[in-house]
């Protein structure tokens, strides 16, 4: 009797543990997703048509945030092209071209809990369509975002109204170098 | 035989544990998090967020841009928004508590600088059977020039976004935002 009762409770306590664990680790694990053509950027996924879309926007609401609306495309990355962490001290460039869009927008999340942001409107891109932009915690000639001049980083990147070709779900990304630090 | 029972109790209690934690905890945190960062407990209001929190809310958008929130309550009545926005790129999103998104608009999709939404709550599976066997007409009805929204559940928040394009323009879109309503339907 008293063998089975403790069965009970063993198999109960077992059971909440794995199935509390198994959201938090599901809806860590589809929040974010690396884009398949540049790894190094991620992507936040708004809307999935799939069974993992309860999870993805869990992964947002969780952290007392909403995510991007339908219409935009939401990537970030925490380290440059070597893979290295986006120092606060460095220069990076980062350099690209990107898709026809409505409005985009690069936002650098510091290590202090606060951020910088540059919009398409206010930014100058080459002639030939490539789009320039530093990261520094010092004046630099053309488009900057002014880094924290310490710790680590986070660049994020919103693409709103994208207009991609048919079939290509994710647009080409920028490369992000490491210039001096 | 009562280790198949045990690992059904076990498989069961996971799939509730699982279940109840994806439907309700991110929820509850969201409203808890979203409550302590407006300055306004009140439901079916706009609020002007400052610099500091836009990004803490919206990943998506940037701390210059101007985003005003709304915290929709339509389980008493319907909800009407109404706003009139300065020329250029702007989007209305209407999110249930899930964070899933039920409704969007831009300016080009509104077609004009102004506009109304209605928000009402969505009849239930018996409301919907009876409007069918009754023969009665459920679907959308534009009474005026509005849209309107059907939520499934009652609350959720409405925001509208709008990228400022030079900080000379900044006061002009936070003048124009602050006049739009988010109010039961008078």
């Amino acid at each position: 009797m008293m063998r089975g009762f403790l069965h009970m409770i063993f198999a109960l306590v077992a059971g909440v543990a794995i199935g509390w664990l198994s959201a938090v680790a599901m809806i860590e694990r589809f929040g974010v997703q690396a884009v398949v053509a540049s790894p190094l950027w991620q992507e936040r996924r708004s809307t999935v048509d799939s069974f993992v879309e309860p999870y993805a926007l869990s992964y947002y609401v969780n952290q007392g945030q909403l995510p991007p609306p339908g219409t935009a495309l939401h990537y970030m990355r925490s380290v440059d092209d070597e893979g290295n962490n986006l120092r606060g001290n460095c220069y990076y460039a980062l350099s690209g071209k990107l898709p026809e869009a409505r409005y985009f927008s690069f936002t650098l999340s510091r290590n202090d809990d606060t951020r910088t942001s540059l919009g398409a409107n206010q930014m100058i891109v080459e002639s030939d369509g490539t789009l320039k932009l530093a990261l520094a915690p010092y004046p630099v000639a053309g488009n900057r975002l002014l880094s924290s001049n310490s710790g680590n980083q986070t660049l994020s990147l919103t693409i709103h109204e994208p207009v991609l070709p048919d079939g290509i779900a994710t647009p080409p990304l920028p490369s992000l170098k490491l210039v001096q630090c | 035989m009562a280790r198949v029972y045990w690992f059904a109790l076990f498989l069961a209690s996971a799939i509730a544990a699982h279940a109840g934690y994806l439907l309700s905890y991110p929820q509850q945190n969201f409203e808890r998090k979203i409550a302590n960062a407006l300055s306004t407990t009140a439901s079916n209001t706009f609020e002007i967020l400052p610099a500091q929190i836009i990004s803490d809310i919206f990943p998506a958008y940037a701390p210059h841009d101007v985003v005003a929130i709304c915290r929709y309550d339509v389980a008493t009545g319907n909800v009407e928004i109404t706003a009139k926005l300065p020329r250029g790129y702007w989007t209305l999103s209407i999110f249930n508590q899930k964070g899933r998104q039920l409704y969007s608009m831009t300016d080009t999709q509104a077609g004009d600088s102004s506009f109304k939404v209605e928000l009402s709550l969505a009849p239930d599976i018996v409301e919907q059977v009876l409007s069918v066997v009754n023969d009665q007409e459920t679907t959308n009805e534009i009474t005026d020039a509005s849209w309107r929204v059907m939520a499934s559940e009652p609350k959720g928040v409405a925001v509208i976004w709008v990228p400022v394009a030079d900080p000379i323009f900044r006061a002009a879109t936070l003048t124009a935002i602050s006049q739009s309503r988010c109010g039961a339907k008078g």
